[in-house]
């Protein structure tokens, strides 16, 4: 679903919950998993960079996410315009949280 | 418009002089969420202590910010929330999002003092048919700035 051009607000979505899967990932190399959003982004909030650079960026895909099931589509699309879901939340912020987790078990 | 926020609006505090000022018909409202916040503070302090640290640890940052911002947030939101941790919205006058402004917010809680503050912040793009009772219910919620 998150590669065809259609359906913004559910790619952030799904973009978000991406994100979500791939810091209980990196949280489960420390032994640690959380039990709701606020946990998980403190695991970021509270430790220095190259961490702490991640926090920004989860905060942005959690807010997209909330804008697209709570307001109307038309409200998201004018919030999100230009392929902003695809080129920036996806492509530029998600791909950033997997190569953060993917250079952390394999630097 | 507002419509749902116009039924009923969330209560109004105010800075003034170092002081938090109360709507007085809407300080039921207030005592109420500042309880849940002093929930979440989890302080094992006196509670006027604890209401001191609400205001001045997680009320006043935010509305500071806010109010070096006036071009860009239009009101702010404390939203009731569970016992682990508060939420707040922050209502801009565009209906993009706002990428800096996120930053800056995100900046705002790795600030010293702020990390491991239970409060989350939110940003909602205004537009002219914005419900922020679909975020929140504001007959529980205070607005802190705007």
């Amino acid at each position: 679903m998150i590669g065809k051009p259609d359906f913004p607000e559910w790619k952030a979505v799904a973009a978000f919950y991406t994100a979500v899967h791939l810091i209980e990932r990196l949280r489960s190399s420390f032994n640690e998993h959380s039990q709701n959003h606020e946990e998980r982004f403190a695991f970021f909030r509270k430790r220095p960079q190259p961490f702490s650079a991640i926090y920004p960026i989860c905060r942005i895909l959690y807010d997209a996410s909330i804008l697209a099931r709570y307001q109307t589509k038309n409200q998201f699309d004018r919030a999100f315009p230009d392929m902003i879901v695809e080129t920036v939340l996806i492509g530029t912020h998600l791909n950033r949280i997997n190569s953060f987790v993917d250079n952390h078990f394999t630097p | 418009m507002l419509t749902n926020i116009e039924t009923r609006r969330p209560a109004r505090i105010r800075f003034k002089d170092g002081q938090v000022v109360v709507c007085p018909e809407d300080q039921d409202v207030f005592l109420l969420s500042a309880e849940n916040a002093i929930d979440a503070c989890r302080e094992a302090v006196r509670r006027d202590e604890r209401m001191h640290h609400f205001k001045e640890s997680l009320l006043r940052p935010l509305v500071n910010w806010a109010e070096q911002h006036p071009r860009r947030v239009e009101s702010m939101y404390l939203a009731e929330a569970n016992t682990e941790h508060l939420t707040a919205y922050v209502l801009t006058h565009t209906e993009r999002y706002d990428f800096d402004l996120a930053e800056e917010l995100a900046a705002l809680d790795l600030s010293p003092g702020r990390a491991g503050r239970p409060i989350s912040v939110h940003q909602v793009p205004r537009s002219d048919d914005t419900d922020l009772s679909h975020f929140f219910d504001p007959e529980r919620a205070l607005q802190i700035y705007g």
